[in-house]
């Protein structure tokens, strides 16, 4: 028989093959010795590892020159410099939260080759948005202990931060998997971590500094952020697709008391981020109205709890923000660039295009 | 306003608020350090690791883009026996993680502690990805049968791998005691078996048939993708030595004569388990002497175990196969390691820090 994957065809036993795919589970599942990607079981995770390799970046690529000249000059407000440096500090911190999270619980758990090979590419990508805040940081000089600063003594950011972090610690230890309460474990951190803080709680800050890059103020840092936003649309949807397949692996963990605990996880993110928001972000700085914000929020919360097979917690909510929806609509990742480099290709290396082509 | 100290990084500069710099500084450790996941790459300790990241990302490939159109052509024209090879080649290539225990690399990322160790371990992930890639693209392009490789790799000169690191590797969890000589000891030992014994010199008789086959205009595509591939494989055994040497710089008590010669002797049982696979396979064919493979396997050892600061067994004058040094990169890894880490909060970074 022959498997084949984008244009080739490559050759396999049948009964090899066979075994192979009955042995691939989301948990619990037996490795076969040797090269055993092929079959795919899970073909969605071929598929976003492809387009989260086609979307290969890295933070030189972007300049930041006019950012630096912004920065020193006075048509910047110190609100403004204060919402970059919240992102900064918040971003930091939660890029290794998540990162750390993909390598020692999520990859840890999983065994069939395409969702190893996925998820480590998750991790790979929060390591390249930890090194992009390094760039802004070194490019600006900011004092990165002033962001920490910032970030530590503020109540409502270490209350959005224990959430995460609390999950994520408590899962790190041999489980045993074939127990209910551990499969639900895990299920309830791949959906916290999918769609309440990538999908949910980055949405705030990301707000704030993609409205400054809506008025041309700090273009470098937010085309990384909306590179990173594309990034973060395939991890949301990646783990949106582990948690339903785990779901129907195992039919024992997906109760209406379970779905119920989800949307209660859900609506504890969501008042968290509220929180921070009120808390940090000066929204009417950038042009924003705080109730919009919030209602964005809870619009967004609600697409994650839908796309999920759960009920939403508002209901009927309109986008109050839709210029934000195009530049982070999910569907949209491909292309949204506006002709800008969106792939990784080799022949045009960002590094051999001159500045002012980007 | 707290006392602040003023960095210049070539044109630009930082205000690092000093006391908590200098805080931050040093509770930075390879083991035992500060354990936080709050924003505090800077300021670095650990240069080298970030200049290694730096590195690596700059040295950033996909197989896809190496074009093995004329490996496919030479493919039918190789000859069983060197067929053979190349196929118990990708088959060993397809077990290595297994081998290797290669998942233990992501334990000893939990357990170091300084970020910027944990952002250049951090890249592991994308460099066994491009494995699999590697995989992809080779048994794509040259329509090979990967049940077929793991049929033909299981033999036991390659078997007889995986029981011997299992076996010596130590127990090593995420909870270890690293405070402890004996904890310490068994995060170098591991270390130096999955990195300098295993990736370091497993496997090197079949890259090099490879390389020689590519030498001859046979599979030059193939040997360009392996010649990347080792330029990871070069980066990784770049970090572990000198995470060693950082280890024992502040560890000065894990770094006894008995554990040296434990060490040294791993890789003696290494390369004598290479160099029975040497005796397994048809090399000869493949244009390769065995007896001098035999001698580049020993050569190999010797420059991984100098490389780490411990004592060469073999003391072979030089490289039986000197054209393979650039294929495998080894002059990148003649230099001895410089042991990186300032003693005390640095302010006169250039830029090349980073």
């Amino acid at each position: 028989m022959n498997a084949t994957l984008d244009n080739f065809t490559i050759p396999l036993d049948e009964a090899k093959a066979s075994t192979i795919l009955e042995g691939k589970k989301v948990i619990g599942g037996q490795k076969a010795s040797g090269f055993s990607l092929l079959p795919l079981k899970y073909p969605w995770a071929w598929e976003i590892y492809s387009a989260m390799r086609a979307n290969h970046w890295e933070p030189e690529d972007i300049p930041m020159q006019k950012d630096v000249e912004q920065w020193r000059s006075d048509e910047i407000s110190d609100v403004e410099r204060w919402i970059i440096k919240m992102a900064v500090g918040y971003f930091s911190a939660a890029e290794g939260i998540v990162g750390d999270n993909m390598i020692h619980v999520i990859c840890d758990a999983v065994s069939a080759p395409e969702l190893e090979l996925v998820f480590r590419r998750h991790a790979h990508e929060e390591n390249i948005h930890a090194d992009s805040l390094v760039y802004m940081v070194s490019s600006l000089g900011l004092n990165p202990h002033e962001c920490e600063a910032i970030f530590e003594g503020v109540q409502t950011v270490q209350e959005k931060t224990g959430f995460v972090v609390s999950n994520s610690r408590s899962l790190r230890r041999d489980m045993d998997m074939s127990l209910i309460e551990n499969k639900q474990a895990l299920a309830r951190n791949v959906f916290l971590f999918g769609q309440c803080m990538e999908g949910t709680q980055f949405y705030g800050l990301f707000g704030m500094v993609l409205s400054l890059y809506r008025q041309n103020k700090f273009p470098g840092i937010g085309q990384m952020f909306r590179y990173t936003l594309r990034d973060e649309s395939n991890h949301i949807e990646l783990l949106r697709n582990l948690l339903m397949d785990l779901a129907d692996e195992n039919p024992e963990i997906w109760t209406d008391e379970f779905k119920e605990e989800l949307r209660q996880t859900m609506a504890e993110a969501i008042t968290l981020e509220k929180n921070f928001i009120r808390d940090c972000l000066p929204v009417a700085a950038v042009g924003l109205n705080m109730d919009d914000f919030q209602q964005y929020i809870d619009y967004i919360a609600d697409r994650r709890l839908e796309s999920c097979g759960l009920e939403p917690l508002k209901g009927n909510i309109e986008n109050p923000f839709p210029w934000l929806a195009e530049m982070m609509d999910i569907k949209k990742e491909q292309n949204f660039f506006e002709g800008r480099v969106t792939e990784y290709q080799k022949s045009t290396a960002l590094g051999n295009v001159d500045d002012d082509d980007l | 306003m707290a006392d602040t100290v003023t960095i210049t990084l070539g044109e630009r500069t930082f205000n690092l608020d000093r006391e908590k710099a200098e805080e931050a500084y040093a509770a930075k450790k390879v083991l035992n350090g500060r354990n936080s996941m709050f924003f505090n790459i800077l300021p670095l300790k650990y240069n080298w690791a970030y200049d290694l990241y730096r590195e690596m990302k700059n040295s950033h490939w996909e197989p896809g883009e190496i074009s093995l159109q004329g490996d496919i052509s030479a493919w039918p024209q190789l000859g069983e026996s060197c067929q053979t090879i190349v196929k118990t080649a990708l088959g060993a290539l397809g077990k290595s993680q297994d081998i290797f225990h290669s998942t233990g690399i992501y334990t000893v990322r939990d357990l170091v502690t300084a970020p910027e160790l944990k952002l250049v371990f951090g890249r592991f992930v994308h460099e066994e990805n491009t494995r699999s890639d590697i995989l992809v693209h080779l048994h794509g392009s040259l329509a090979l049968n990967p049940m077929e490789c793991a049929a033909l790799s299981a033999i036991p000169a390659v078997e007889a791998k995986q029981p011997f690191f299992s076996s010596k590797l130590g127990e090593l969890g995420r909870n270890t005691d690293t405070t402890t000589t004996e904890g310490k000891q068994a995060v170098a030992r591991n270390i130096f078996l999955m990195n300098q014994c295993a990736e370091g010199t497993q496997f090197f008789s079949l890259w090099a048939a490879i390389f020689s086959l590519a030498s001859q205009g046979k599979l030059a595509g193939t040997g360009k993708v392996l010649h990347k591939l080792l330029s990871d494989v070069t980066f990784r055994l770049s970090l572990f030595d000198q995470l060693l040497s950082e280890m024992i710089n502040e560890n000065s008590d894990l770094w006894t004569d008995v554990f040296q010669q434990e060490l040294c002797d791993h890789m003696t049982a290494a390369v004598k388990l290479e160099q029975d696979l040497i005796t397994a396979l048809p090399f000869a064919d493949a244009g390769l002497d065995p007896e001098a493979l035999g001698t580049f396997i020993e050569y190999l050892a010797d420059e991984r175990l100098s490389a780490c600061g411990l004592p060469r067994q073999y003391h072979h004058a030089s490289n039986p196969f000197p054209w393979l040094d650039e294929q495998i990169h080894l002059t990148s890894q003649a230099a001895p390691v410089a042991v990186g880490a300032s003693a005390t909060l640095d302010t006169t970074f250039d830029d090349d820090d980073l």
